[in-house]
């Protein structure tokens, strides 16, 4: 039964692996109305925003409703995938651009932020700051420069 | 002639007005275009003008209040220098953020500044405390 099994399980284990290697996140941004979103059965909220009516900016703090709150100022964008452990929150300072890594459980930065002087792109897996740098991006681990 | 019978103030903003659209993209550009409207001249990018505005001719502030109620009077520049690029700031008559944020106008590298908005729209919350504001006399 063994000698059965170990091959089978061999299998099964070495297909999980390769569908674990190849799981891609799919990030895509998330819209806030009235300071309010949903992603990936989250709530979200951001607070004190630049124009009420038509916000490109967030004092914040970032909140996950019945979370945690992470400490961000500053924010233009939020981006959620499925699947990913964490959301990536577009902050700025000054002239420079920040990538924040937040982990969605309870809002600490699991990874350093990225910075760029350029806005930030993010589109499925890849992070991208125009002409400065380009990263792939996973489900639970941090960018790669590509 | 006649601008020289307007406020300093409202010169000012009618400076930030003439050059935003121009330099919304470029803090220091902005900054300089406004500066040499006003006859004074700066030089460099951000972090260069932040350091020029704490010598002479310039007079450095003890705060943001003190930099809006100076801005009635004279230019005032607000700057912070960051690596690999600082940023600047021109200050404007206006009211205060939180008690203590003034009102300007600025560029925002490779993306869009803002007209009119207190310079907590400018700095995060750990650097806003830290900005140095400086005034000149035009």
């Amino acid at each position: 039964m063994a000698r059965i099994l170990t091959p089978a399980l061999a299998a099964l284990l070495a297909y999980g692996a390769a569908c674990g290697a190849l799981a891609r996140p799919d990030f895509h941004r998330v819209e806030f109305h009235n300071n309010t979103a949903s992603a990936n059965g989250l709530t979200l909220r951001l607070a004190d925003p630049d124009d009420p009516a038509h916000p490109t900016a967030w004092q914040g703090p970032l909140e996950i409703a019945g979370r945690c709150t992470a400490d961000l100022s500053l924010i233009t964008a939020v981006y959620a995938s499925p699947g990913a452990r964490y959301l990536i929150a577009a902050t700025y300072n000054g002239s420079e651009r920040y990538a924040h890594f937040i982990d969605a459980n309870n809002c600490r930065e699991l990874w350093p932020a990225m910075q760029a002087s350029h806005d930030f792109n993010v589109a499925g897996d890849i992070l991208s700051a125009p002409g400065e740098s380009r990263s792939q991006l996973f489900l639970d681990r941090p960018p790669q420069a590509r | 002639m006649a601008s020289t019978s307007i406020d300093p103030g409202t010169r000012v903003i009618a400076a930030c007005e003439k050059y935003w659209d121009q330099h919304k993209a470029d803090c220091s550009g902005f900054a300089r275009a406004v500066a040499g409207e006003l006859g004074i001249t700066l030089t460099g990018m951000a972090n260069d003008i932040v350091g020029e505005i704490q010598k002479a001719p310039w007079t450095v502030l003890a705060s943001g209040v003190d930099a809006a109620a100076m801005a009635a009077t004279a230019l005032v520049v607000g700057g912070l220098v960051d690596q690999p690029h600082g940023h600047v700031v021109i200050v404007v008559p206006g009211p205060l953020a939180h008690d203590k944020y003034p009102s300007a106008y600025w560029g925002m590298l490779n993306g869009v500044g803002k007209k009119n908005a207190t310079t907590n729209w400018a700095w995060d919350a750990a650097h806003r405390d830290q900005v140095i504001y400086a005034w000149r006399a035009f």
